[in-house]
């Protein structure tokens, strides 16, 4: 479930976040306990609650005191809309500077893109 | 000292006699029922002659003494890692032990005065009179009021003796402990000696004339002997670092 | 309740060996700490101080504010269990369990049964014929059913297989949240454990080598590799755990935390920057050379 590239804490945010981004969990859902999701993947509760404060702080999820933690009405809207800015930097432009190093002009690669746009059954 | 301090010394003697109980009821069956095979024989073999017949009990002493003294020495070794592991002070672990001493020394007391009553009482059904060959505080095996008092002492200065030689080892090995051997079983032969009973009270009586001081005299000093054994493991173990383990 | 642990200056030495070498470390209470070092880097002297198994001669280790040895009011409340257990070997593994109930004032029967039957370890069988694995699951039932406020495990859970030692770890963390209290776990299974650890202790030679939350320091060791030059320019001032080299590339190991502008320039000169995990910083961190 984990790996070595980020601390745990870290990870354990953008899981809940993907999972929010996938529909998996919904607006006033509630979240797993700290100590649940501690003794699920076997990590020290003090690390994963720190994953949790983290969206907390971010405005994900809200906690109401003594019953636990739920996902923010706006959260789905606000992480796509986070996730949208980021897709040029993160993806885009890498994409660009890969496709230089190796040599593929970008015409080629707006025509694939023009391709499969052409093939997206929307 | 601490009232925490009592009550965990309790719970050391409690826990030691526990663990030494099962081979204290094995070596009492064992000369218990020795001895009484003994006695058979002799009585198969040839009876005793004349009215006046050697106390065969009396040679269970050295097992009711020596054994204990053994237990003593093993109290400290195995022990004391026991104790400090589950969070017992020295203080406590020392004065448990102590608590230990005295317990084995009464179990060993009413062991032998039961022996000597009941010796006592199978010769006179047999118009016998139990003849005693080693010197005692008692005359007769009837007198179980001072034979528990003197056996309970006489064990004591040996495991109290026992507690302070394996104390010794354990803190400074195998060498120099048994370079002081003389000096730390010495507390068991001055108790008997200050008491003429056993072998050195023989000693005392016969080598060197030196009769019995009165009993008022006699068994506090021994008690002090037993006690500034006592005060010695006590120092010592205060300051006695547990093994590494291997 | 939760007790934290205070070592300041400590010192101690066998003979003319040197154990722990003028060693300072607070350690808060209720928490998970794992306590990392090679053989003989006094893990298990430093424990040994702190469950008053010997006397403190230099420096001062104070649990809850207060000195351990001959103090019965902290030694109630300090539990080691040594790799070997501290057991009577001739007793059943029941007369194991009466001593530390006797012992120890938050002893829970119950879950010490508990334990035992997850184990499988044999409760009338004498200490002496239980196998190495049972030994190292007896005294980590007796360590966790005493729930001691302060309980350290050196080594012991070494000789169980790897299937009971993830059982431990699970009951370990779930006792944990229950009753919070403070943990010290000794181990060489670095990988396994490390993300139980809140944070790690990491012991080398008898000195402190680091002290920090797990995750911070999992993110603290950073492999760099590239060309040769490029590699030598961008470490220039880092401090560089090992190097290695092959023909033209060079893969060197670094210690420090890589922020975002790093990360972008490792990237602009073609470097690869990848993470080194716990395991191998440590191997690193305490690697045989002079001191």
């Amino acid at each position: 479930m984990f790996d070595e590239r980020s601390p745990i804490y870290h990870q354990i945010a953008e899981a809940i976040k993907n999972d929010i981004l996938s529909g998996e969990l919904q607006a006033e859902d509630q979240v797993m306990s700290t100590n649940q999701y501690a003794a699920h993947f076997r990590i020290n509760p003090a690390t994963a609650a720190k994953g949790f404060q983290q969206l907390v702080d971010e405005g994900v999820l809200y906690k109401k005191r003594g019953i636990g933690m739920f996902v923010s009405p706006g959260a789905r809207a606000a992480l796509l809309e986070q996730r949208r800015q980021r897709f040029f930097a993160d993806v885009v432009e890498p994409m660009v500077a890969e496709a230089r190093v190796i040599g593929i002009p970008l015409d080629d690669v707006v025509e694939r893109i023009t391709a499969m746009k052409g093939s997206e059954n929307v | 000292m601490s009232a925490l301090t009592y009550r965990r010394a309790g719970l050391v003697t409690r826990d030691q006699t526990r663990g030494l109980s099962l081979s204290m009821v094995i070596f009492i069956g064992a000369v218990g029922v020795g001895f009484l095979l003994v006695a058979l024989l002799i009585v198969a073999m040839d009876g005793f002659d004349g009215p006046e017949a050697r106390s065969v009990w009396e040679n269970s002493a050295y097992a009711t003494r020596y054994y204990p003294l053994a237990l003593g020495i093993m109290l400290t070794p195995v022990y004391l890692a026991l104790g400090v592991a589950n969070g017992v002070t020295r203080r406590a672990f020392s004065l448990g032990a102590m608590g230990t001493v005295v317990v084995i020394a009464a179990i060993m007391a009413v062991f032998e005065a039961v022996g000597y009553a009941l010796e006592n009482g199978l010769y006179q059904l047999a118009g016998l009179t139990q003849e005693l060959t080693t010197p005692h505080l008692f005359d007769s095996g009837t007198q179980v009021w001072i034979s528990v008092p003197e056996v309970g002492i006489t064990v004591a200065g040996n495991v109290a003796a026992g507690l302070l030689i394996g104390t010794t080892y354990y803190r400074w090995g195998r060498l120099w402990p048994t370079i002081a051997l003389p000096l730390t079983f010495a507390p068991a032969l001055a108790v008997e000696a200050l008491m003429s009973v056993g072998w050195p009270g023989g000693l005392m009586i016969d080598l060197w004339g030196i009769e019995r001081r009165p009993l008022w005299l006699v068994i506090p000093t021994s008690l002090l002997v037993i006690a500034l054994t006592f005060a010695a493991t006590h120092v010592l173990v205060r300051t006695t670092a547990v093994h590494p383990q291997a | 309740m939760t007790l934290g642990i205070d070592v300041q200056g400590l010192t101690v030495r066998y003979g003319d060996v040197t154990a722990i070498d003028d060693l300072s470390v607070s350690l808060a209470g209720g928490k998970i700490y794992g306590l990392l070092g090679r053989n003989g880097s006094g893990k298990t002297t430093l424990m040994s101080s702190i469950a008053a198994f010997m006397r403190v001669e230099h420096g001062q280790v104070l649990v809850g504010g207060q000195q351990p040895y001959e103090n019965p009011a902290i030694t109630e409340q300090v539990y080691l269990i040594r790799e070997s257990g501290d057991f009577a070997d001739q007793e059943s593994v029941r007369g194991q369990l009466r001593r530390t109930k006797r012992f120890r004032p938050q002893w829970d029967g119950e879950f010490a049964e508990r334990l035992l039957e997850l184990f499988q370890v044999p409760d009338r069988r004498t200490v002496s014929r239980l196998s190495r694995g049972q030994r190292s699951a007896l005294g980590i039932t007796l360590g966790l059913a005493a729930r001691a406020p302060v309980t350290m495990l050196d080594e012991s859970y070494l000789g169980m297989d790897a299937p009971t030692r993830y059982a431990f770890y699970d009951i370990l963390l779930e006792d944990y949240m229950q009753h919070p209290r403070t943990f010290i776990i000794s181990t060489h299974l670095i990988e396994e454990v490390s993300r139980l650890f809140e944070e790690v202790v990491i012991l080398d030679r008898g000195r402190l080598i680091a002290h920090e939350e797990t995750e911070t320091l999992r993110m603290k060791g950073a492999a760099v590799t590239g060309p040769a030059s490029v590699v030598e320019r961008f470490t220039d001032g880092m401090t560089v755990l090992s190097e290695r080299r092959l023909g033209g590339t060079k893969s060197v190991t670094v210690l420090g935390e890589m922020g975002e502008r790093q990360r972008d320039v490792a990237q602009a000169h073609g470097l690869e920057l990848e993470p080194v995990g716990l395991q191998d910083l440590f191997v690193h961190l305490t690697k045989e050379g002079p001191a």
